[in-house]
């Protein structure tokens, strides 16, 4: 009840806010008078632009005249994104209706066998899709490519260029249609996603308001005094700003459908955006509560909402543009997918709604815990690693030494791995510096890399051992070290995958069950045996250690071997 | 002497606060009787607000315990709170409020019955009856004052503790303001905080000198000023035990 009168208060405290109404009502009706111009605008334009893919989400046809085509072939059906459909003959009509996105034709004198440059031809739809189609086709022609050059430069021991090359006939601007009404794909998938993220993005000077506003006009003081704890003051502020931002969305959303712009899943897009606006206001609300005074906070936000902006911007490129599986359990492209009515994943959405809920009520958490501090709320304001410092302190403190020990290790993961990366990259430049890009400074590079991720994977087993040796025992210490040898992978892992995924189109989720089969074993079992080392000290504790590293070590040089 | 006789309403045992390598309040060991209007005097920067927001359990102590009407603050601090009206050293009330509606917040937070009644009689009160629809963006600091002690006494508090209540005032605000904390006297424990020692003389029963965290004196105004004049002053002012006990010279 009390953090409802809070929240209560801080609503009634936003709409009193005559110079905040009056300019969300005019921002409303901009936005609503300006969307459907905007609509017709990319409708009729000549603008040609893909759409976004999953597997076997691209509908295409295959027209094979040829006899001696299989490496082009067998290239089409390893790509994920293609559903092909063979045809004997040119398909128009199901072209025409948009059954397909558009049909590759490998002509009669298409042979791979020939020396010479070989053409095909893309015919692409002027409905959806046809981009994508487009981008994956090309993707296929050029894998074959390379293939049958770097057999024949095998066979004649010379240079080729591309053997094959596409021929595209045509592309017309992507153009859904719903309910009579033509859209173009790129309004509704980026334009309108992008607008219905506004309210979020605005959302940063109600929170300073709040938070920091009732620290800087010294009102907080009597709320403290107040009867009530002070995570209800945190969680009434938290549901306040929430609910208003929400709202904010509903409002655009039903505002948008009501001047005609369709929005496929309207539900999904707005349990997507009340989940992310829950983190983002709770990060919100935490970094203001840190901050010291108002200009502190503007900034504060500013570093937080500018990379965000960015990120949303260049998610929505990315989904459009140039599709990665990564992006499927990113919430911009879901809602883009949301709203233009692109397939996604009923899972995916599930566990984006989940994350992004948990991770917003474990962030106001942090906050509530922050306002029961006195140095943060009436200063001097704590640095970030005394922050951090007393919260392995509160974990190390608490009753069972086992959860204690497997909660500082997951705090610590991140840290760990950036302090481990850094070293390792000061490590790499060194060595290549003084032994030159070669098989034993790899080597080399490899050993150090894995003591050091060893020795600062310890990090919790001492800070356990230091303050509570005489009550845990050597399976305690196992588990403790596993959980930072698990936690140093999930870190590694997502940077990784999320990198691979960016950079070189490598599948998220396959890249993930790859890394749990055979590194997440590694990290336990050398992680385990490294922290019995330091539990048991001496010459076994050093034989211990040596041991995890070696096995470290060799299985980084077995990887690092496949690859190379 | 009123301490020893009356049970005792607010105790500080032994309190310290540090804020980093700054210690704010020392050892602070204090005890207020029920009904007594107590005076906490000292320069700025002495620790008097630090004690007061202890006292609220706005703070907590770095060591030591404060008790109120013996319930520990930091352990029982939902019903110490309830017990405590508090008006800050500032009155920052919510500017785009009218006083009913800020008194209707707080009532909601501290669960008065009949709120609606007890809001009319508080304004009544502190004469702001006729502003009681107005925003407090536009009122004057003492109008403010005004509001903030009706919150301060929303919820009919057995103790009140006063920051600084009549600084800024003008002085017919800052008289009614004065009547108004002496009618409370053996009705309500009240620690006053001031800079301004007619008043603390003129209101408290007994008073603490502060002096960089530590409590370095003690005791009724009168026995405070006799001292003074043992140690061969002539006719000394309550000033005059301030000035000697924070820094250490008479005037």
């Amino acid at each position: 009840m009390r953090v409802l009168a809070i929240a209560k208060r801080e609503l009634w405290e936003i709409l009193s806010n005559r110079k905040f109404m009056i300019a969300f009502i005019a921002q409303t009706l901009l936005l609503l008078a300006l969307l459907p111009a905007f609509g017709n605008l990319f409708a009729e334009g000549n603008l040609a632009l893909p759409t976004p893919s999953l597997r076997e989400f691209i509908p295409l046809g295959v027209v094979v005249e040829s006899d001696d085509c299989e490496v082009l072939l067998a290239s089409l059906e390893r790509n994920e994104r293609l559903k092909l459909y063979r045809y004997a003959k040119p398909p128009d009509e199901e072209l025409s209706k948009g059954l397909i996105a558009g049909y590759l034709l490998i002509p009669r004198n298409y042979r791979e066998s020939e020396l010479s440059a070989q053409e095909v031809w893309l015919f692409l739809s002027d409905r959806v899709k046809s981009s994508s189609a487009l981008d994956a086709v090309r993707e296929s022609v050029e894998a074959a490519s390379a293939e049958l050059s770097r057999e024949r430069q095998e066979r004649l021991r010379a240079n080729l260029g591309n053997l094959v090359t596409l021929k595209r006939e045509f592309l017309k601007p992507v153009v859904v249609q719903r309910g009579g009404e033509q859209f173009s794909s790129f309004f509704l998938a980026y334009l309108v996603p992008l607008v219905l993220f506004f309210p979020l993005f605005m959302s940063g000077g109600l929170v300073i308001d709040a938070i920091v506003g009732e620290k800087d006009r010294k009102t907080i003081e009597a709320l403290i005094a107040a009867p009530f704890h002070r995570y209800e003051i945190i969680a009434g502020k938290f549901l306040s700003l929430w609910s208003f931002v929400t709202a904010e969305c509903a409002v655009w959303i039903v505002g948008i459908i009501a001047i005609g712009i369709p929005i496929a899943k309207p539900v999904e897009a707005f349990l997507l955006l009340a989940a992310l606006n829950a983190l983002v206001i709770a990060i919100a609300t935490a970094l203001a509560l840190y901050s010291r005074n108002l200009k502190e906070a503007n900034i504060a936000l500013m570093v937080f909402y500018v990379p965000l902006f960015v990120a949303l911007i260049y998610a929505l490129t990315i989904e459009f543009f140039s599709p990665r599986e990564f992006f499927s359990y990113v919430p911009f492209n879901l809602l883009s997918r949301a709203v233009s009515g692109e397939t996604f994943s009923n899972s995916a959405f599930a566990l984006l709604l989940s994350v992004l809920s948990v991770a917003a009520l474990s962030v106001v958490g942090v906050a509530a815990r922050l306002s029961y501090r006195d140095d943060v709320i009436f200063g001097p304001r704590p640095s970030v690693i005394k922050l951090l410092e007393d919260a392995i302190e509160a974990m190390l403190a608490y009753k069972h030494p086992r959860i204690a020990g497997i909660a500082t290790a997951l705090l610590l993961s991140p840290a760990v791995f950036l302090a481990s990366a850094a070293i390792e990259v000061a490590v790499a430049v060194g060595l290549i510096w003084l032994l030159g890009y070669s098989l034993p400074s790899l080597y080399l590079l490899i050993f150090i890399s894995t003591a050091v991720e060893e020795s600062l994977k310890l990090l919790p087993i001492f800070l356990i051992l230091r303050r509570k040796r005489e009550w845990v025992n050597i399976r305690s210490i196992a588990l403790i070290a596993a959980t930072a040898g698990a936690g140093f992978f999930l870190v590694e892992t997502l940077l990784a995958g999320v990198l691979a995924s960016m950079l070189f189109r490598i599948p998220f989720t396959s890249l993930l069950y790859q890394r749990v089969a055979t590194t997440l074993v590694m990290h336990l079992a050398a992680s385990s045996i490294a922290g019995v080392g330091l539990y048991h000290r001496g010459r076994v504790g050093i034989a211990l250690f040596t041991l995890a590293v070696a096995a470290h070590a060799l299985f980084n040089i077995a990887i690092a071997g496949v690859v190379l | 002497m009123l301490a020893l006789k009356k049970k005792a309403m607010i105790e500080f045992e032994r309190v310290t606060k540090r804020f980093g390598s700054l210690t704010a309040l020392r050892e602070l060991t204090l005890s207020i009787a029920k009904g007594e209007i107590f005076g906490l005097v000292g320069p700025n920067g002495a620790g008097k607000t630090t004690a007061i927001r202890i006292l609220c359990g706005a703070l907590r102590p770095s060591s030591g315990r404060v008790l109120v009407a013996g319930m520990e603050v930091g352990k029982r601090s939902l019903e110490v709170k309830r017990l405590i009206g508090y008006l800050p050293e500032e009155p920052n009330l919510y500017e785009r409020m009218t006083p009913k509606q800020l008194l209707r917040f707080f009532a909601s937070l501290y669960g008065v019955e009949d709120a609606e009644a007890r809001i009319e009689e508080l304004l009544a009160m502190v004469g702001m009856q006729d502003k009681a629809d107005v925003r407090i963006a536009t009122f004057s600091k003492g109008m403010r004052q005004r509001i903030a002690i009706a919150r301060a006494l929303l919820h009919d508090p057995e103790i009140l503790i006063l920051d600084e209540p009549t600084m800024g005032l003008d002085p017919l605000t800052a008289r009614e303001i004065r009547e108004f904390i002496a009618s409370l006297r053996g009705r309500k424990t009240v620690l006053l905080c001031t800079h301004y020692m007619p008043e603390a003389e003129q209101l408290c029963n007994r008073l603490g000198i502060l002096q960089r965290g530590e409590l370095v004196a003690l005791g009724e105004p009168e026995k405070l000023k006799a001292e003074l004049k043992k140690e061969g002053y002539e006719s000394p002012t309550l000033e005059d035990v301030f000035l000697k006990y924070t820094r250490g010279v008479v005037s």
